[in-house]
């Protein structure tokens, strides 16, 4: 995971204007995929260390938009997708405060290491049927604790 | 007069004159019994002639052989009265019918009509219809016409603004995205089926509706387009003439061969009736008659051939119905349902008992009859329906139906087919007195009493179907018909009394632990009110099944409960609950909203804390009770508006963002006035989108939309559901 997390941080601080790294991003979708699944698997780490506080959505939305943000940079850069179509992705849910149980877990909804996040195995959602997804995957929960979840989206288009 | 009316009038004054002969002569030759019955008190302890109860219609096939000198009562042979009938006129009946009903109601938007086109594209009529008050809003009702007549032969309701797109094989998300971009719509959902997509659109105008629909379709990367069309729960069977049952369901459509005004949900209600239970099996029918056919594929496995026998020739084992009376009178009660063929009786599944009392021709003695009761008395048949009549009273007669009483079954009888008053006339054996019959009459589609159908005060329990009833004949049989195959259309109170006989089984199956007589109370005491003006009787009820499980079924009602409810960082409440025993003992309660339970009530009601849905803007409460004897059923829907909100600060992604271009994240409440919740400063548009897609999602609102937008840009939007 170290590793991961190091690739992201160094894409981040040359993603403007640097060629340095055409050859590494002159891929294949594939190979693009493969970048963005780290990255979400990045984003996950970190999500898994938030706490339980009034602040834990804007900690989510943080983390979320600036790796969205260093993929976005690349992108851009390299033209390895259209930018401003709508984006298909995964939904995720964190649960600060009551980690997630693996058994508990409907088929379609996967679990990261620190048992924080729950997110959608399917990566061809769409941000607005996030609430939607949720509440049908996991009803009891999402009545239950819905004032300390957070959803939210991360795309995969590119 | 026209001619067919004026040969009705002679054929009626003459089975009348015949009618009324023979009951004088029976009189004046009957002893007087110890025994007297309810209103007629003379009884004939000889041998009587029975025969099948139908009623005489304008265009009667007389049976060759019948000798009315030796049948001095009303039967007549029937034939299919309703020839005439225009079948393109009646419409499936279920659920969906009243929801039509409801939508015809509600705010007309606007509506075009379309004449068929040649490529095979039929006639229709489209209409936008606004009804706040349902789940969708805004609906598509599309009529499909028939130009010959003008009228509507089916009815669709489509969701208005969604559409659903199959893309064609080898292409997937990226093409769907390009086509949504081409044509202004958004994905609304990506369905389990492969290529499949669910789109909304904002205008949906029925112009832009149409022309949208007809661009999809000749876009070459699609496979096929359709709307979003509602399906319904309501429980209707499958039968390819179900919707001819008019008796199980009346929506109103035109029988055809009456003049009269037809009257919607004067029926028996038997679709209510089919949420609960559709197995009579545990509630085996005796079917005293001219026999049943064992092998009509819509009877054959609800045919208990070990007990059927045959009292009306040498051979008792040969129960098999060549009249067809029998047969058309088991299909009311057991036709198997939901099988995809001919009717459904009033039990989709039976155990029904022939017993053949009438012979060949339809007629039967009073010897044959006491030794059919005699023998129902022995199988295990818990109901008898006896669609016959016109012979004297007889003490033997009551004596055997007692002998059925002392065993716990129950009687149902036709109450005759004279237009006759049976509290100055007795019409036998439905007039014994004898607490376990159940005398019908018979009503009209229209839910008027049936002119033919006998009526009294105080000796006619209920009414029930019987005219133009569509039910199986024998295979092969003379009654076949072009149109039908092995089903015919009967009228009389021949035709009513298995309505009721099927009731009884379905309800005692329910209730498995009600005596006779409570089952005969509840029946009588559950009927729909109607009016039958001069042709009185006892109940002035039309039997009603839905009604009728209400016996049974214990009330929950919501008390107290607000309109709306506004929840803080929980989402229990509590609300009251006033619980009314019926039967039985309550076992267990629970409260649900769309099949999810939200809590579990005690079984008297009182407090109960329920865990409200979140995330969406009305929860629809229904109870669900189970008894102790295992029966499961559920309230009607409570809507109760919720108002919970979670807002974010995006402290956080401020401190990401930094750029210059604006991305704004709003709430639009309903009267239009909109919320700045954050406003980010990002490095480009793109950014703006994931800014959006990320932060979007984390809001909730259950008082307008969600919106993220650059510039006029709407780059998110949730409306709360």
């Amino acid at each position: 995971m170290k590793s991961i997390i190091s690739f992201i941080t160094v894409l981040s601080l040359y993603s403007c204007g640097q060629n340095s790294f055409d050859y590494k991003f002159n891929a294949s979708p594939a190979a693009s995929r493969d970048g963005l699944l780290n990255s979400f698997q990045g984003a996950l780490s970190k999500a898994d260390s938030i706490e339980q506080s009034e602040q834990s959505g804007d900690e989510l939305a943080s983390i979320l938009f600036e790796t969205q943000l260093q993929i976005l940079n690349v992108s851009d850069n390299k033209s390895l997708g259209v930018v401003g179509e709508k984006d298909l992705g995964i939904c995720l849910m964190l649960s600060p405060g009551k980690p997630f149980v693996e058994a508990d877990l409907p088929t379609g909804v996967l679990m990261s290491e620190g048992a924080k996040v729950a997110y959608s195995e399917d990566e061809g959602l769409v941000a607005e049927s996030c609430q939607d997804f949720f509440r049908k995957k996991m009803p009891g929960l999402f009545n239950q604790e819905f004032f300390n979840l957070q959803i939210s989206f991360y795309s995969m288009t590119h | 007069m026209k001619k067919n009316q004026l040969s009705y009038l002679v054929l009626g004054v003459s089975v009348s004159a015949i009618f009324l002969a023979y009951r004088f002569r029976s009189e004046e030759s009957s002893p007087l019994l110890q025994n007297p019955t309810k209103k007629g008190e003379r009884l004939g302890a000889q041998a009587q002639v029975n025969s099948t109860v139908k009623t005489p219609t304008p265009s009667v096939l007389k049976d060759p052989g019948l000798d009315t000198n030796l049948v001095p009562s009303i039967v007549e042979q029937v034939p299919e009265v309703s020839q005439t009938m225009d079948r393109s006129e009646i419409k499936r009946f279920s659920s969906k019918l009243k929801h039509i009903e409801e939508l015809r109601r509600a705010t007309l938007i606007e509506t075009i009509e379309r004449k068929s086109s040649p490529n095979n594209e039929k006639a229709y009529r489209l209409s936008l219809i606004e009804d706040q008050s349902s789940r969708w809003k805004r609906y598509l009702v599309r009529d499909m016409i028939d130009e010959k007549t003008g009228k509507v032969k089916s009815t669709y309701i489509q969701i208005a603004g969604q559409i659903m797109v199959r893309l064609k094989d080898g292409l997937g998300d990226a093409q769907m995205r390009n086509i949504a971009r081409q044509y202004g719509m958004k994905l609304d959902e990506k369905l389990l089926l492969s290529r499949t997509y669910l789109f909304a659109y904002t205008n949906d105008s029925l112009s832009h509706t149409e022309k949208l629909s007809e661009a999809l379709q000749a876009d070459s990367r699609i496979e096929h387009v359709s709307f979003n069309s509602l399906n319904y729960s309501g429980k209707a069977p499958n039968d390819k003439f179900y919707n001819i049952l008019w008796g199980m369901s009346n929506d109103g459509q035109d029988n055809g061969n009456t003049n009269q005004a037809f009257q919607a949900d004067l029926d028996v209600q038997a679709d209510g009736a089919w949420d609960d239970i559709t197995d009579c099996s545990s509630t085996p029918v005796a079917v005293l008659d001219t026999g049943i056919d064992p092998n009509h594929p819509d009877l054959k496995e609800n045919v208990d051939t070990a007990q059927s026998r045959d009292f009306s020739s040498a051979n008792q084992n040969d129960f098999v119905d060549v009249q067809s009376h029998g047969t058309h009178v088991a299909g009311t009660v057991g036709a198997l349902g939901n099988n995809n063929l001919g009717v459904a009786g009033v039990c989709w599944k039976a155990k029904l008992i022939a017993i053949k009392v009438l012979d060949n021709t339809g007629r039967g003695t009073s010897a044959m009859l006491i030794n059919g009761l005699t023998y129902a008395a022995s199988t295990d048949a818990k109901v008898l329906n006896l669609s016959l009549g016109g012979g004297a009273p007889s003490q033997a007669e009551i004596d055997a139906i007692n002998t059925n009483v002392q065993a716990g079954k129950l009687l149902v009888m036709a109450a005759g087919n004279e237009n006759n008053d049976n509290d100055a006339n007795p019409s036998y054996p439905a007039s014994y007195d004898v607490d376990e019959i159940i005398s019908v009459a018979a009503i009209t589609p229209a839910g008027t009493m049936a002119t033919f159908s006998n009526f009294g005060a105080t000796s006619v329990d209920i009414a029930a179907p019987g005219q133009s009833i569509l039910s199986t004949v024998p295979v092969g049989s003379n009654r076949e018909t072009e149109e039908y195959g092995p089903y015919a259309m009967f009228d009389g109170t021949s035709m009513a009394s298995p309505h009721v006989a099927g009731a009884v089984a379905l309800f005692w199956s329910y209730a498995p632990e009600m005596t006779p007589m409570q089952v005969k109370t509840a029946i009588l005491d559950s009927g729909a009110d109607a009016n039958f003006n001069n042709k009185s009787i006892l109940t002035s009820k039309i039997m009603d099944l839905e009604k009728l499980m209400g016996q049974v079924q214990a009330t929950v009602d919501f008390t107290d409960l607000p309109g709306q409810v506004s929840l803080e960082n929980k989402s229990d409440y509590q609300i009251n609950l006033a619980v009314e025993k019926k039967l039985s003992d309550i076992e267990k309660i629970e409260i649900l909203h769309d099949e999810i339970v939200l809590g579990e009530a005690s079984i008297s009601g009182g407090q109960v804390t329920i865990n409200l849905p979140i995330g969406v803007k009305e929860a629809q409460l229904t109870a669900r009770i189970t008894d102790v004897q295992g029966r499961v059923y559920t309230t009607d829907v409570v809507n109760l508006e919720l108002d919970i909100n979670k807002i974010i600060n995006f402290v956080e992604v401020q401190k990401v963002a930094a750029g210059s271009v604006e991305c704004v994240l709003s709430l639009k409440s309903s009267d239009g006035q909109a919320q700045v919740l954050h406003q980010a400063s990002v490095p480009s548009g793109a950014a703006c989108r994931k800014f959006c897609d990320i932060s979007g999602p984390l809001v909730y609102s259950s008082q307008g939309v969600v919106q993220c937008s650059l510039g006029d840009e709407v780059i998110y939007e949730l409306e709360a559901k």
